[in-house]
């Protein structure tokens, strides 16, 4: 059924008034605070860790980005470089300079073959700006060629007029294919002398794949080149090629891509553009990225610009994991602190309901108890006033009878009966008063000094006279010596005619024999032994008990009145069966 | 108050325990307003990417920037050649420096103004051709498409290869506009003519326009028309010694080769910028896009800031049946009879 939720809330604040002491409250706090603690510095800690980590493996891409910019600017310097050396050594072959066409044209072709990778041709131009040879070509292509006149290209009216290598941008060739060119001039003997143009032809394409195959794949970046005028001679998206990286297409990408590394950004590429090389921290697409530029330099004149972009993605996706981790270490911790809380509370609810339970079996035992204290006393009372008030009627009946015994001699035994019943009837309710006072404590000594042996010769001596007709029994007193003790004289008579009624109860024939010694540690200790039949060894355990005994006349009082009367001398009883037969019971007293 | 307790420790416990933390973000803007009040004077800056000695676009602004001097009487001052890249610098620049005007003369200048002028609310930007707006930015994005029709009449006109080129600076969308009115004035008056373009991504390199310029006109080419500032110097150079027409653009470039340029599309853009500074000391500066279209010629009545130059002394080269169809649709274009859409997309030429 389920429990209202004003009950619920009350029984909560009930039990946590009960469970939260103060002392429970210091608990929880500790551990609380432990837990916060820890989770606090772990948390710290892994933040620590992960910018470490991230910043490292920035500084990483970074120093890498610049290794790699430079290992690639010098790739293409010395590619470059064999380029222009090869056009170098054309332009002052003899049968160039001459213009020997036939004997010229193998070492066109041969050049070509040299550097194939990134070359599309070598063409050759003559003062007037037309085409004498183009490497590696047949020959219905070259009638189709043969004197086309290129003197309006920058890469002919350049070295024409300087004498020098010039590098063009990126130019729609008349075939329609996006090249750059460098150009070399064809000198005479005196160098004013200018007789044409040797010209290597260089796809876009192949350049890039060039830079491509020497990018480093760890790094995942992405190169570019310009040339000297800021014009994209190589990029990834080829939709850029032949853009300048001023012009509104590239700066749109930039400002859409990065907007706020734009001004970074083309602060790299004018730098770059006058010749310095640097690293600035760009955000490409909301990812940090390391931007690297280089110039490359050919022959002392600027060829252009390379570029390279690393993205940061791989450190951001190592501080992303160790983040993760963080995370999951501070969830982990706040958990396991809930756990401990949880499992605080869950232990002092248990021990709160185990202390309720045990309070509530005290209570009810303290009541029992008293119950039974009550009932125990009621009992003893009842005991007391009933010997009591068995006993007074019993004096007259015993008087009575024994006057009788006198007079009435041919009645003799059967007054006798009424004498001996009336007898045991008084011992029964003194044993019962006995009993009484010893569990009502109030069991009193009157002590004196005596001589034990006299006290046990009386004692013997009235039994033999009781007992004068009896057969079968003897009882005797071994001792002579005289030990004085100080004890309850009564009490003490009282302990050995037990012993020996005793005795005699389970002693058909033989003997009784009663002897007192002295112990080595003073005690003074009495035994009465007979030829009985023994004891019954279950009955050994609780001999000195209430109504232990076997026997058919006794009160099964005597023996537990005994022990307590020795005890309350602090002395001790006990019994033992004798080795041949019957028992020997002893008690010592101080 | 033994409850009260509780609570409270409970609390701390769980607050403790699940560790919640509380980031405030705060965020902060500058909403000063100016609001828009006559004014007796004004600081004015005309600035430019663009060459002030390219004898075309960059030039057309310094002349507007010295007309406004002498009919206002205000200092204008003005900055030329400002590399892309500080085209933001430069704007902050002046407006740090409490200009009330930036006039800022090509579309270059459109985000950068955007930025700057939400940054700095105080200033008024207008950039001409541009496409950008905002509260205290204004663009002047004149219908150029319309006088490149005219001159692409002309040069269907009177090419006699039937084939005809145009060589870009750049692909700017406003650019490619240009041409795209070019062409359809080309078709519409010559349907079979075949027409040849180039972009040079580069306005201030004569000799590359130059040698772009060759290159198409050796194609048959024989009427070619720039849109490349500085690098158009080349264009015109190369059809001078190719002994074909040239077609200007902005400015009235004639004087360039006199027997080469045909005619020029211009922009008065004196009349633009006069536009700009009469708003601003009138208080009625609003932040929009004004595309004012073509007019019969400089300075006249309305808005339009586009017309053609005359042919000067190559008037007798262009025949009279030319001429009055070329008069007929001009009347056709102010009259809206002929509408020359914008398009920012270069479109596929047909075969």
């Amino acid at each position: 059924m389920p429990v209202p939720l004003s009950r619920r809330s009350y029984l909560a604040e009930t039990s946590l008034n009960g469970i939260l002491s103060r002392k429970n409250l210091v608990l929880v706090i500790l551990v609380v605070s432990v837990a916060a603690s820890i989770s606090t510095i772990s948390y710290e800690y892994s933040l620590y860790t992960s910018q470490q980590i991230e910043e490292l493996a920035v500084n990483d891409i970074r120093s890498n980005s610049d290794i790699q910019a430079h290992d690639l600017a010098n790739s293409l310097s010395n590619k470059l470089g064999d380029v222009i050396n090869t056009l170098q050594i054309i332009s002052r072959n003899r049968s160039v300079m001459e213009g020997d066409t036939e004997n010229a044209k193998p070492m066109f072709n041969q050049a070509d073959d040299s550097n194939p990778e990134i070359i599309d041709f070598y063409m050759w131009l003559d003062s007037e700006g037309k085409i004498v040879w183009l490497s590696n070509i047949n020959q219905t292509t070259y009638e189709q060629y043969k004197n086309t006149d290129l003197s309006y290209r920058l890469y002919f009216i350049t070295p024409r007029d300087t004498h020098q290598v010039y590098y063009s941008g990126v130019i729609d060739s008349n075939d329609g294919v996006a090249r750059l060119y460098i150009s070399y001039p064809i000198l005479g003997e005196s160098s004013d002398q200018f007789r044409g143009i040797v010209v290597a032809g260089i796809r876009s394409d192949a350049i890039g794949g060039f830079l491509e195959s020497q990018l480093s794949p760890n790094l995942q970046s992405e190169v570019a080149l310009l040339d000297n005028t800021g014009i994209i001679l190589y990029s990834k998206d080829q939709q850029y090629v032949g853009k300048n990286v001023f012009g509104i297409r590239f700066q749109s990408l930039l400002a859409s891509s990065n907007p706020e590394s734009l001004g970074a950004m083309n602060e790299g590429f004018t730098e770059a553009l006058s010749g310095n090389s640097g690293t600035k921290d760009i955000t490409l697409n909301e990812e940090k990225a390391t931007f690297v530029y280089k110039p490359i330099i050919l022959e002392g004149k600027q060829f252009g610009v390379l570029y390279i972009v690393s993205p940061h993605a791989y450190a951001s996706d190592v501080a992303g994991l160790i983040g993760q981790q963080k995370n999951f270490s501070l969830i982990l911790i706040v958990i396991i602190a809930a756990a401990a809380i949880a499992a605080i509370l869950i232990i002092l609810i248990w021990n709160k309901r185990l202390e309720q339970t045990i309070d509530a079996k005290t209570t009810e035992l303290r009541v029992a108890n008293e119950q039974l204290k009550t009932k125990d006393k009621m009992q003893r009372e009842f005991i007391n006033i009933a010997a009591h008030e068995l006993r007074t009627p019993i004096q007259p009946i015993l008087g009575a009878a024994e006057m009788l015994e006198d007079e009435l001699g041919d009645k003799k035994e059967d007054i006798r009966m009424i004498a001996r019943n009336a007898r045991r009837l008084e011992k029964l309710t003194r044993d019962l008063l006995d009993v009484a006072r010893i569990e009502g404590q109030s069991l009193k000594l009157d002590k004196e000094k005596f001589d034990i042996g006299e006290l046990v010769s009386i004692v013997v001596k009235d039994y033999r006279k009781r007992f004068a007709n009896s057969d079968g029994v003897l009882l005797e007193f071994e001792s002579k010596v005289n030990i004085i003790v100080e004890a309850d004289k009564e009490r003490i008579t009282q302990v050995i005619s037990n012993l020996i009624d005793n005795a005699l109860k389970f002693t058909k024939s033989g003997r009784v024999v009663i002897s007192t010694k002295k112990e080595s540690d003073g005690r003074i200790a009495i035994s009465v032994r007979d030829t009985g039949t023994g004891i019954e060894p279950s009955i050994i355990p609780h001999l000195f008990t209430k109504f232990a005994s076997k026997s058919q006349s006794g009160t099964g009082l005597g023996l537990f009145i005994s022990k307590s009367i020795v005890e309350a001398h602090g002395g001790k009883i006990w019994a033992q069966n004798n080795e041949d037969e019957g028992a020997t019971f002893t008690f010592s007293i101080p | 108050m033994a409850r009260t307790i509780t609570h409270a420790v409970m609390a701390a416990i769980i607050v403790a325990a699940i560790g919640v933390t509380v980031i405030a973000f705060t965020t902060s803007g500058n909403f000063q307003r100016n609001p828009a009040e006559p004014k007796s004077t004004l600081r004015i800056a005309v600035v430019t990417d663009a060459l002030f000695s390219d004898k075309g676009w960059g030039e057309s602004s310094l002349n507007a920037a010295r007309a406004i001097e002498s009919k206002y009487g205000f200092e204008v001052v003005t900055e030329d050649n400002i590399p892309i890249a500080n085209i933001e610098s430069t704007l902050k620049r002046y407006a740090e420096a409490g200009y009330d005007l930036i006039i800022a003369h090509g579309v270059q200048w459109g985000d950068p103004a955007l930025r700057v002028g939400k940054q700095y609310q105080g200033v008024k930007i207008v950039v001409f051709t541009g496409l950008v707006q905002s509260e205290n930015v204004a663009s002047i994005f004149p219908q150029q498409q319309q006088g490149s029709f005219l001159l692409g009449a002309i040069a269907g006109m009177m090419t006699q290869t039937n084939v005809i080129g145009y060589v870009g600076g750049e692909e700017y969308p406003n650019v490619v506009n240009i041409f795209e009115g070019y062409k359809q004035g080309a078709r519409a008056a010559n349907p079979d003519v075949k027409i040849i373009g180039t972009y040079l991504n580069d306005w201030d390199n004569p000799a590359k326009g130059k040698e772009a310029a060759t290159a198409i006109i050796r194609q048959n080419v024989d009427v070619i028309f720039h849109v490349a500032d500085s690098s158009g110097q080349g264009v015109i150079e190369s059809a001078r010694e190719n002994g074909v027409f040239a077609l200007g653009a902005v400015q009235d470039q004639n004087s360039l080769a006199p027997d080469t340029v045909l005619s020029s599309f211009v922009l008065d853009v004196d009349k633009a910028y006069g536009q700009a500074v009469n708003s601003t000391l009138a208080g009625s500066f609003r932040g929009e896009i004004r595309k004012p279209g073509i007019e019969a010629e400089k300075g006249a009545a309305g808005d339009g800031i586009v017309y053609l130059a005359s042919f000067h002394d190559l008037d007798s080269e262009v025949p009279t049946s030319v001429k009055s169809k070329l008069q007929e649709i001009t009347n056709d274009l102010l009259e809206g009879r002929i509408i020359v859409p914008e398009r920012f997309e270069e479109t596929l030429l047909p075969p």
